[in-house]
């Protein structure tokens, strides 16, 4: 056995029993809580009050004369409940508008930090990007499938080969990391062939390029970041909230931090690519949803390119079990690591 | 599916779920049959072959997919390819050439392509081929065929079928009279067959003198399970004008697929084109005589819970 067989062998195992574990693994099923989530975009916010859902929980999102809150009653009906556990005695939610959003807490009032809040170093704290930079989408599945589609590898080359190019590179190779909270994919390609789109509408005049791609997903809230750095095409940052509404809905609220290149009809251009993008995503992840929703436990087949998706879903796993048990709490391990400016190399802007 | 009907087509594992024409080597064919998804698609060698559609890795549809060169399926989210005669997954994309495919697979079924009918054996690839149903039909002059989804669930359609034909089955230009029935049901151990006047649908209002004699007859015969029906149109002196092989499968809840071949001679000059409804007509729903269906239960109690 040659040595690159042997650590395929060796990653196929690793893989496996990983994957013997995510077996147990069931989406839509349970609502982790205590997590802020990025249901608005602040500029969205008038005079009308915006509904939003977290895990089914309604939120009323409104201005109060100077002050904005999110209820769960709307402001000129009669408060019908005693309110849920998620809300104070005056039946508000905890709220923070910052990078350009509103940020509700779905959880226990009382351990609404900010602290726990996600650092998105490539969006300014205190201040909406430019409307062409923002929007939203709706995957019609829960949230869970929409996370390990993001941390998944492969599909890209199948279903966004259009935009991304084939999958004939040199060389391709993931690593991840993870924490209770987070898992961190690095993807490295060599010599990948540009697609059409990237020639001919975003103007790159070469036939190949390497890419070092991130992608970072929050496991509670399911915010995540993505951002590649292409050997030839400008790099810009992307936030997707993928707030789970519930088991069959997810709303992608995405903003890119179009700062982080000086080309700016590339930062006009690339925003416009995200209603196609996502709605090739969803043209797996819509019937995907009832093939896992509430079904009988099956093992589901897996290659060391998933390692990633698996471990997301042991990590799943453990944080539900830790909340099954009463443990809310955020342990020590999210403190870890480099910061976050560094792992995606972007400049920082809050 | 009432319990009644479980206990009826508890051995049947065979359903029309496409025609030939339906399936191609071009692009697979997502079929539903009694709530579980599957996928059509014709090998390299023209073979039709069924498998489950829900791809191995992460569940994917493979009705989404495309069909290689080589004649497999290959799934649209991650690109992994089966063999449809097995089932056997073949082919992952980004594995090296060193790299072995895993011995993973989907469930393949029996598929049996006969007189124009794609029939799928729900038990796997050993499905009891003695359950498959015959469509075979003496071919006339012309022919025609066509599929409906019906809104209606499969054993009601079936009774329904047998009660009042014509709430199911169209003629243009004719009547089907559901309640001029000639002679009582003829019962087999698998079948029922019920024989019934076709009138000419008049022009304006239907006359009040009753008709003596009608010029055309409809012969049915349903198998009880429900998979298949076969209709004969006569003239009034027996001869055969119009043949047609139905298949009948339950889709999902409150859904049933109708797939019909049809063959007709010219009578007075034209082809009389009987077919089955798109939608049924409630009218005659309302007015339908239940009597046939009973003779599909074996005993008085499963025939009273019929009624009910």
């Amino acid at each position: 056995m040659n040595t690159v067989v042997a650590e395929t062998v060796a990653a196929e195992k690793a893989a496996t029993a990983e994957d013997t574990l995510a077996s147990k693994w069931r989406p839509g099923e349970f609502a982790l809580r205590d997590a802020w989530f990025p249901v608005a975009q602040a500029p969205t916010l008038h005079k009308r009050p915006l509904l939003r859902m977290v895990h089914s929980q309604p939120f009323y999102i409104w201005r109060d004369g100077d002050r904005i809150r999110a209820t769960d009653y709307h402001p000129i009906a009669p408060r019908r409940t005693d309110g849920s556990e998620f809300v104070s005695a005056s039946g508000d939610y905890p709220l923070i508008e910052r990078f350009g959003y509103l940020w509700v807490w779905y959880g226990n009032p009382a351990n609404a930090d900010p602290e726990r809040m996600p650092d998105i170093p490539f969006l300014p704290q205190h201040r909406a990007q430019p409307k062409y930079a923002w929007g939203v989408n709706f995957f019609h599945c829960t949230y869970e499938l929409v996370l390990e589609n993001i941390l998944d590898l492969t599909h890209i080359d199948f279903v966004h080969g259009s935009f991304s190019g084939s999958a004939d590179s040199e060389e391709d190779s993931i690593r991840f990391e993870s924490t209770s909270e987070t898992v961190t994919m690095i993807r490295t390609v060599k010599n990948r062939p540009l697609s059409t789109y990237q020639r001919e509408v975003l103007g790159a005049s070469q036939t190949h390029h390497d890419i070092d791609a991130f992608t970072h997903i929050f496991i509670r809230s399911g915010v995540c970041f993505l951002h590649s750095h292409s050997s030839i095409l400008p790099g810009i940052p992307l936030m997707q909230s993928n707030t789970p509404e519930s088991s069959t809905l997810t709303r992608a609220n995405y903003v890119f931090g179009v700062q982080q290149t000086q080309d700016k009809a590339y930062a006009r251009n690339w925003p416009r690519t995200a209603p196609d993008i996502a709605a090739q995503d969803e043209s797996v992840l819509n019937p995907q949803n009832p093939r896992y929703l509430r079904q009988p436990p099956r093992r589901d087949n897996s290659t060391r390119f998933d390692a990633a998706g698996l471990h997301y879903r042991k990590r799943h796993i453990a944080l539900i079990e830790r909340q099954q048990n009463g443990d809310f709490d955020y342990l020590p391990d999210i403190a870890e690591g480099s910061d976050l400016a560094d792992i995606l190399k972007v400049k920082r802007m809050s | 599916m009432s319990k009644n009907k479980k206990a009826e087509t508890a051995g049947l594992h065979w359903w029309v779920v496409s025609l030939s024409e339906d399936v191609s080597a071009d692009k697979p064919l997502g079929v539903i049959c009694d709530g579980r998804d599957y996928v059509l698609f014709r090998d390299a060698g023209g073979a039709v072959r069924a498998l489950l559609d829900q791809c191995a890795h992460r569940r994917a549809p493979l009705s989404l997919g495309r069909i290689t060169a080589q004649g497999w399926i290959e799934c649209p989210y991650h690109g992994w390819r089966y063999s449809g005669e097995s089932g056997s997954c073949v082919n992952i994309p980004n594995l090296s050439a060193e790299e072995k495919v895993p011995g993973y697979g989907v469930d393949a079924f029996a598929v049996e392509e006969r007189d124009g009918f794609i029939q799928l054996g729900t038990e796997g690839l050993h499905s009891d081929r003695t359950q498959l149903a015959d469509f075979s039909l003496a071919q006339k002059s012309a022919q025609w065929h066509a599929s409906h989804l019906i809104a209606y669930p499969h054993d009601a359609l079936v009774d329904l079928l047998l009660d009042a034909p014509g709430a199911v089955l169209q003629i243009p230009g004719a009547t089907i009279l559901n309640n001029h029935r000639y002679g009582e049901p003829i019962v087999s151990p698998t079948t029922i067959e019920v024989t019934h006047a076709v009138a000419w649908t008049p022009r304006g209002k239907m006359p009040k003198q009753a008709q003596a004699d009608f010029p055309l007859a409809l012969r049915l015969m349903v198998e009880k399970a429900g998979h298949s029906a076969r209709v004969e149109l006569s003239d009034d002196t027996g001869a055969v004008l119009i043949a047609v092989a139905i298949g009948l499968s339950p889709v999902k809840r409150n859904l049933t697929a109708a797939l019909w071949r049809a063959t007709g001679e010219p009578y007075r000059e034209r082809i009389l084109e009987l077919g089955v409804r798109a939608h049924l007509d409630a009218l005659e729903i309302k007015h339908a005589y239940v009597y046939p269906s009973l003779l599909r239960r074996d005993s008085a109690a499963e025939q009273l819970i019929a009624i009910a």
